[in-house]
């Protein structure tokens, strides 16, 4: 018996029919479908450079986001970034959609500009959906990681 | 027409007086002339959260509405990515949040700002780039149902950080910072602050308040009880330095620019507010380094200076927020905080300490409540009209009494002195009353104003107490000025309009002889009215009839 991955969890009623000839005869079976665990940042784990140099970085910031998939199907992951800059104006990075193998840990690695915030800092939060294939994502993990860092000459 | 005189400039007088003695009596004796200086005293407690989700809340604002309620605004941005604004009231309780600008889709509604203009009416303003760059913009709630969207700047630079308040005049300013792009600036990004009002329904043009190459960021502005309104921000003179907060004053001009912090590191999100004891209180996010090296950690903690002299000194930075670890740092900053009807301070900010730093939501800081001494004149009492001298065939005195109520919306027993004038071109000290009143009293004094041998005239009552032990601040409310309303009415004004016209002096001429008094009133017209007696000797005679008539024209 399989299931969809995008099935919702819950309690469902499955109804067994055999019949031969005029013969019928039915079974019910219920079936608890309970979510699969969701990735995570390992030990909350999402690294960035703090103090982001423009003459070094060129104003590029570079997040590694250590992904473990505790469940036991596949899951593509896609790493989200959103926060703001002290101005409020929104700052936002996505990784790319990337495959993390039922039970591992996988680095992800992007990256994103902050060219325009010297001497300001950016707050974020980062974030998981993941999904069963790459083009579905349609689950949020419930860890998310918060962070903030400098942009310096 | 009566005498008169403009009594502006009198009242100034006297309110400006005892304000500048007490400003050298503190410079003389910076340790005592504050009975109230126990700003140092007032305790915080812990933070609470307010609202926590998955997004990044940032950029609170909080305003103390004239009913009571507090509310807050401020900017979320998704784990989508999609910014809002949303805002929440407190009456006791909290609402649940409401949307006020989200979307749609690529367009940011940001940092949002908050005021109560003096008609009741409330305003936020925002940052939005629907038209490609960030300009102002800003709603009115009035009886809760939102205004359409007004358009308050408009320039191909961006312009962020709003900040509203409203000055004891009514003026509404917003203060706010504006990016552009020229050589000329540090790195080629000029940061200025800007501000623009709104004085009797206009709006000014854009000025730009900062005019250097430094950058000036984050406004953080108040408006206090004496008139003035204070300007924070954030100032940077190199790309290589952070920000430290400086501040100024606008009293009809704007004062030379003081800095109030002095870091190594950097000083951001500058934020006024004055106390109900009068103290001015600065919070601030300071950059905290928690490890050094190639990729050292820094966090952002909350401090504060309090200033209870109204900015003649202020106290070092002091922490708020107690700060993470290299491995977990934890960020606080945004501080925006409002002195509640509750007698606390209320601190909003926005940090990730929740989780474990796995999202930045809202928090609040309240102080404990903070007492202070404050004395009001809540009321004035005097007669509608009174003769020279009174007019003893109806009863009246020759002493006028001005009732005075005072009330104690203070926490303490205290002294006061009351002290009241009658003036036109000529003065009259009505002198001083001293006495005790306790915590949330209301005490009525009398002053007896002897009118005899005063020209008819419209006076103004001058009154104010002194509560020694008030703090300047709370004294804005210690006088009032009644100007031109105390009237001493000519003789023979027998309608008591003010003025001895024909139709007061012909009433003379037709009660010629009418008297005695004691005799009733037939329908149609009183063979004896007192107020034609002048002289008081029961009937109208010819010194009644002479007066009137001398008193002919004669009008207040």
């Amino acid at each position: 018996m399989t299931a969809n991955a995008t099935l919702a969890p819950g309690t469902y009623t499955i109804t067994v029919t055999g019949s031969s000839g005029t013969l019928t005869h039915s079974v019910t079976v219920t079936v608890n479908v309970v979510a699969q665990a969701a990735p995570v940042f390992s030990a909350g784990k999402l690294h960035w450079t703090h103090h982001l140099s423009l003459a070094k970085s060129g104003g590029v910031q570079t997040f590694t986001a250590i992904v473990t998939n505790p469940a036991t199907n596949d899951w593509y992951v896609q790493v989200h970034i959103t926060g703001t800059f002290d101005t409020g104006t929104p700052f936002t990075a996505d990784s790319p959609v990337t495959l993390v193998a039922a039970g591992t840990t996988l680095n992800i690695v992007f990256t994103a500009s902050a060219s325009s915030a010297v001497n300001f800092k950016v707050s974020f939060t980062g974030s998981l959906t993941y999904g069963p294939t790459a083009s579905s994502l349609p689950f949020t993990s419930p860890v998310t990681k918060s962070g903030a860092f400098a942009v310096v000459p | 027409m009566g005498s008169e005189i403009h009594f502006a400039h009198l009242a100034k007088r006297l309110f400006v007086i005892p304000l500048l003695l007490l400003s050298v009596f503190i410079l003389a004796f910076p340790n005592l002339a504050l009975p109230h200086m126990v700003a140092g005293a007032v305790n915080f407690q812990s933070p609470a959260p307010l609202e926590i989700n998955m997004g990044t809340d940032r950029l609170p604002s909080s305003i103390h509405l004239a009913n009571g309620q507090l509310w807050l605004a401020w900017e979320v941005i998704s784990l989508s990515g999609q910014t809002s604004i949303l805002y929440i009231t407190y009456n006791g309780i909290w609402s649940n949040p409401q949307t006020f600008a989200s979307g749609p889709g690529s367009v940011s509604n940001i940092s949002p700002s908050l005021a109560q203009l003096q008609n009741g009416t409330i305003i936020l303003a925002w940052s939005t780039n629907q038209t490609g760059h960030y300009n102002l913009y800003y709603k009115l709630n009035n009886n809760g149902a939102w205004s359409g969207t007004t358009r308050l700047t408009s320039t191909s630079s961006d312009d962020y950080l709003p900040k509203l308040v409203v000055a004891t005049d009514s003026t509404l300013w917003v203060f706010w910072e504006r990016d552009s792009n020229s050589a000329s600036c540090i790195s080629g990004l000029c940061r200025q602050i800007f501000y623009k009002t709104l004085k009797a329904n206009q709006w000014s043009s854009d000025v730009s308040f900062t005019t250097n190459s430094f950058w000036s960021s984050m406004p953080g502005p108040t408006a206090t009880s004496d008139g003035r309104v204070w300007l924070s921000w954030s100032s940077s003179n190199s790309a290589s330095t952070g920000f430290n907060i400086m501040y100024t004053v606008y009293n009809g001009q704007w004062s030379n620019s003081l800095a109030l912090t002095s870091t190594t590191t950097s000083d951001t999100h500058p934020d006024l507010v004055a106390d109900r004891n009068g103290t001015l209180w600065l919070f601030f996010a300071r950059d905290i380094v928690l490890s050094s090296g190639t990729n050292g950690v820094s966090e952002n903690d909350l401090y504060y200076s309090y200033s209870y002299n109204t900015g003649s000194s202020w106290t070092s930075p002091v922490q708020l927020t107690a700060g993470g670890t290299a491995s977990n740092p934890v960020d606080s900053m945004d501080p925006s905080a409002v002195q509640g009807s509750d007698k606390m301070l209320w601190l909003f900010y926005s940090t990730d300490v929740t989780g474990g730093g796995s999202s930045f939501d809202l928090y609040y800081i309240r102080s404990y409540p903070i007492s202070t001494h404050d004395v009001t004149i809540s009321s004035a009492q005097y007669p509608p009209f009174q003769y020279p001298g009174g007019l003893a065939s109806f009863g009246e005195s020759p002493i006028m009494k001005i009732n005075l109520t005072i009330t104690n919306i203070g926490d303490f027993t205290d002294s006061i002195s009351l002290t009241a004038t009658i003036s036109n071109i000529t003065s009259y000290n009505l002198g001083t009353i001293s006495r005790s009143i306790t915590a949330g009293q209301s005490l009525t004094l009398t002053f007896n104003w002897n009118t005899t041998g005063v020209k008819p005239a419209r006076y103004t009552l001058l009154a104010t107490v002194t509560d020694t032990a008030e703090p300047v601040l709370n004294t804005y409310n210690n006088g009032i000025s009644a100007r031109d309303i105390v009237r001493v009415i000519p003789l023979g004004d027998v309608d008591q309009n003010g003025t001895v016209t024909i139709g007061d002096v012909s009433v003379f001429f037709y009660d010629f002889g009418f008297g005695p008094r004691g005799n009733p009133c037939p329908p149609g017209h009183c063979v004896y009215y007192p107020f034609e007696d002048i002289n008081n000797n029961g009937l109208v005679d010819i010194i009644d009839v002479g007066i009137a008539a001398f008193n002919f024209g004669t009008a207040i």
